[in-house]
């Protein structure tokens, strides 16, 4: 039986790893109450701040809700491609 | 035709939510448009059991309340197109809904689906009787255990009660080793305590724990047993319920058994 699985997800990917993340993701999203269509509305409010200021490469942007020690924190990393000129 | 099905149960933690995903899939495989309603307000997880949870935007509390409409609330499964989920609000309780609106709720799926396969939280308070307010029929899911049988028996009587015709049996988690043993009562022994015409027997399976854990239920697995179980079950509800009083007649109980969970493949898996 167990091999049917294995064999139809591939064997190196555990569900228990699978498991383990969605939970942690499921959490957090019930802790903080706020649908997935809200945190893309926040991601593409945040962008707009840091895009009068820096010019961020976007497809790399990284911008997730992740545990950090106890607490959820609002992990993002924005490579920035350039400085925009006329700052100041 | 459409037909709604409340699948409950009493107990909490015998296969409610595991029994709506797969027959939901089962069904929808087998052409019926299908939607499963989580009506486990507060609690939900019917989602995560189809690994929808990430697709959620509006909720059926919200859709009641006039905050979206019912095509914005309902998320199309990612693989079967028949499929249709409407999740449960989770920081609700059951009282944001009656059972009127809940009757109102069914119409309106009525209109768009063959099936609409109702969660129901355990208990037999209020979430129960919106659960069971819309539906036309019920399947009761136990387990080979004293308290998920007694209270098997306690919802039994409460479905009479609201005048619901009578309810069929899923027996689950149902571990063939045991039985032969002695060790667990048998499915004839459920049926004679419960005296309610029985849909099926699931076998206790490691695969239902992996497909929790993907969100991927097991009766989209062509290869599985107990999805295989799930799609007989599936095809007996398409058919007629009324057809299985001759199967619920069957005497021998390993070849009963094994009829009822539908596979004679079962024992090439197991040896």
């Amino acid at each position: 039986m167990r091999n049917t699985l294995k064999k139809f997800f591939g064997a190196t990917n555990q569900s228990k790893d699978e498991a383990k993340r969605r939970l942690k993701l499921l959490l957090i999203h019930d802790q903080l109450d706020l649908t997935p269509d809200q945190i893309e509305n926040m991601k593409h409010d945040i962008m707009g701040v840091v895009r009068q200021y820096l010019v961020i490469n976007e497809e790399e942007a990284d911008f997730r809700l992740d545990h950090v020690d106890e607490h959820i924190a609002l992990v993002t990393s924005l490579p920035v491609a350039k400085i925009r000129e006329n700052n100041g | 035709m459409s037909e709604c099905i409340v699948i409950t149960s009493g107990k909490g933690g015998v296969g409610k939510t595991t029994t709506t995903a797969n027959l939901g899939v089962a069904l929808a495989m087998q052409g019926a448009r299908v939607c499963v309603v989580d009506a486990d307000i507060g609690l939900r997880n019917l989602d995560v059991i189809l690994g929808l949870e990430n697709r959620i935007v509006y909720d059926l509390v919200q859709y009641i309340e006039g905050k979206c409409r019912l095509s914005q609330a309902l998320i199309r499964d990612k693989r079967e197109e028949n499929l249709y989920l409407l999740p449960a609000a989770q920081t609700r309780e059951k009282t944001a809904v009656s059972p009127y609106q809940m009757r109102e709720l069914i119409y309106e799926l009525k209109q768009d689906f063959h099936y609409i396969l109702v969660d129901c939280p355990a208990g037999i308070e209020q979430g129960f009787k919106n659960a069971i307010a819309g539906a036309d029929r019920a399947i009761v899911v136990t387990t080979p255990e004293m308290s998920a049988i007694r209270d098997a028996d306690r919802i039994i009587g409460l479905i009479e009660a609201a005048e619901l015709p009578e309810p069929h049996l899923l027996i689950n988690r149902y571990r063939d080793g045991m039985v032969r043993r002695g060790d667990m009562l048998n499915k004839d022994d459920i049926l004679e305590i419960l005296a309610t015409p029985l849909l099926g027997v699931i076998p206790e399976a490691e695969d239902i724990i992996i497909s929790a854990n993907r969100g991927y239920p097991v009766s989209y697995l062509p290869n599985s047993p107990v999805g295989g179980a799930y799609r007989n079950m599936a095809r007996r509800i398409n058919g007629d319920f009324d057809n299985m009083e001759s199967l619920n007649q069957n005497k021998g109980l390993w070849n009963s058994v094994k009829r009822w969970i539908g596979i004679d493949s079962f024992s090439e898996v197991n040896g």
